[in-house]
């Protein structure tokens, strides 16, 4: 296409460039251009004009601007035109284009010596293109936001290390494991600076850049070098990071599982320490079952039940007292108020809170059950009229207790010619499991009896 | 035979006393160490029947060490332990492990004596483990 140029000076192309040279150019140039006269008509209107501008040369030359663009009277364009032919310096700016929607146009507007010159660019695609970048920008900065916050607040130690087995990073744990500020750590090489002081870590380090192959999970037992001293154990696990070339880099966690190793070696024991006590209880209860006598099967049945349920008795109060001994008055009111109940008896107890130690807690179960049953079927719990005085003093020497235990105003006791099994079982019981002396008197007021146990008790709080 | 039986449970070593007498078996009872090494001293026992946790902290298993050390006594540890050290076959003839019948008791202490004079060791009760001779050299 000829340079167009408007009718209405008669200026042909011939004469405005003198050989036709700045039309061809014009035409072939991939930048719009279009020229104004001082009256806003078209003069010059370029074959990139016709693509951009949605009109061709021949319906716009000789046309005003507001006749052929009525749409954009009163436009930001408008404005900024007024103001360069009012001070004569050109401007670039962008638009969006209001003839053709959906387009981006830079636009260079210069002023002529008559009239206006515009240089028109499509950019509508380079718009896309930065538009594109910078909602890829921002989403890369918001994943590298999450993975900043990640890793500053992962309860976890997390590195990641170069080929060459340096650290690039590490988030706030590891650095705290390792004992020194997380900037401080890279371009150190694993050899200098290992998560854990144990074999194991930089090994496995070196097994994963070699073979690519992750290392799920490793558990290692070492100091750090914070606290190079203390065992802890510690879960860790190595992985590879691929880039366009191969291994780039391996990433590591380490978790330090040193509570939960600890609490699996107590849930052991503990589970040791319930079956021990199952089987010493069983163990027991099959031996009172072998040692009780009765005259009837029904007799034996309660004297059994009595025996076992007063070893029963003895695990609940320690239970309640996660096995840190049990209060003496409770013991004595839970195993001697039944028996005092049955008959309507009285049961006095009178001393100060103290505290049996757990391995003492049943054997004097046993013992105040055996005491407390023959009360019931010879002595003061026998009747009604009966009264039976316990009293208790702490030994000023700190463990040991001293115990009276008085029966008055029942049948007149009998002392007995050879021991039952019951009193076997006690004195047994106070002389080889709760190392005491057991002291026992029949007169006819009723049976008097003095326990002597120096280890009986914890010690004061 | 004389057997030293160390069991801090009053009613257990009350049950294991009566059922060795019957036996024939001359029984001494200690509730703890000391007790039981001083009963030691003045007896040459053949076994010494312990109980591997021993009432206010001691250990059944220091006792079978001092025992053996101290007086040549032997013993045969008595627990309702699962698991015991590795190297208790090193100065212990064998383990019973609790509740056991009285027919066990005695199976297990015909056993061991069988083994002491180098008898054919008859079958034991099924709580009865006893350790080879290279286990306690």
């Amino acid at each position: 296409m000829d340079l167009a140029i408007v009718s209405a000076p008669q200026i042909t192309s011939r004469s405005f460039d003198n050989g036709g040279f700045a039309a061809a150019v014009l035409d072939r140039m991939a930048e719009g251009a279009f020229a104004l006269d001082g009256n806003w008509r078209f003069i010059v209107f370029n074959a990139a004009c016709e693509r951009v501008l949605g009109h061709t040369a021949s319906q716009v030359l000789g046309r005003s601007l507001w006749e052929v663009y009525p749409e954009i009277r009163g436009s930001d364009f408008e404005q900024r035109c007024l103001a360069i032919l009012a001070d004569g310096h050109e401007a670039t700016f962008e638009i969006d284009s209001i003839t053709q929607p959906g387009l981006c146009l830079k636009l260079r507007v210069f002023p002529l010596a008559d009239g206006l010159g515009v240089l028109v660019l499509d950019v509508t695609q380079r718009r896309r293109v930065e538009a594109d970048l910078m909602q890829a920008l921002t989403q890369t900065e918001a994943a590298r936001a999450w993975m900043d916050a990640l890793l500053e607040h992962a309860p976890i130690g997390l590195a990641f290390f170069d080929r060459e087995g340096r650290y690039i990073q590490v988030n706030r744990r590891l650095a705290e494991i390792n004992g020194i500020p997380a900037e401080a750590h890279a371009g150190k090489h694993i050899s200098e600076l290992p998560p854990v002081k144990a074999s194991g870590f930089e090994p496995a380090l070196g097994q994963v850049l070699q073979t690519g192959d992750p290392i799920p999970t490793l558990e290692i037992t070492g100091g750090t070098p914070a606290h190079a001293e203390a065992e802890r154990h510690w879960l860790t696990g190595l992985y590879p990071i691929r880039g366009r070339s191969g291994i780039d880099a391996v990433g590591a966690f380490v978790l330090d599982i040193t509570e939960r190793k600890l609490g699996e070696h107590q849930m052991r024991l503990l589970m040791q320490e319930v079956d021990h006590r199952a089987k010493n209880a069983l163990a027991v209860a099959l031996a009172l079952l072998r040692l009780s006598r009765a005259g009837t099967q029904e007799e034996f049945a309660q004297t059994v039940e009595g025996r076992i349920g007063a070893l029963a008795r003895a695990h609940t109060l320690l239970a309640a007292n996660r096995w840190q001994g049990a209060d003496l008055r409770l013991m004595l009111e839970e195993i001697l108020r039944p028996l005092a109940q049955q008959a309507g008896a009285d049961l006095n107890l009178q001393g100060p809170d103290l505290r049996i130690r757990s391995d003492g807690v049943q054997p004097l179960s046993l013992v105040v059950h055996e005491l407390g049953t023959n009360a019931l079927r010879h002595g003061a719990l026998s009747i009604a009229a009966g009264t039976l005085d316990v009293r208790w003093h702490r030994d000023p020497s700190g463990q040991g207790l001293h115990l009276d235990w008085t029966e008055s105003h029942g049948p007149a006791p009998v002392q007995p010619s050879r021991p039952g099994v019951g009193l076997s079982l006690t004195e047994r019981n106070i002389r080889h499991q709760l190392h005491g002396v057991l002291a026992m008197a029949w007169p006819q007021e009723g049976v008097r009896i003095h326990l002597d146990l120096p280890r009986l008790l914890a010690d004061p709080d | 035979m004389q057997i030293l039986i160390v069991e801090d449970d009053a009613i257990v070593a009350h049950d294991v006393e009566e059922t060795l007498r019957t036996t024939g078996v001359e029984v001494y009872v200690a509730a703890n160490a000391d007790d039981a090494l001083s009963l030691a001293e003045r007896t040459a026992f053949d076994l010494a029947l312990l109980d591997v946790r021993l009432g206010y902290g001691e250990s059944g298993l220091m006792l079978a060490e001092m025992l053996l050390e101290r007086h040549a006594i032997p013993s045969l540890l008595v627990t309702g332990l699962g698991e015991l050290p590795e190297h208790v076959g090193s100065y212990a003839l064998g383990v019973l492990a609790k509740p056991f019948s009285p027919g066990d008791l005695v199976s297990a202490v015909q056993a061991v004596r069988s083994a002491l004079t180098g008898q054919t060791v008859p079958a034991g009760p099924a709580g009865l483990t006893l350790f080879s001779g290279r286990d306690r050299s």
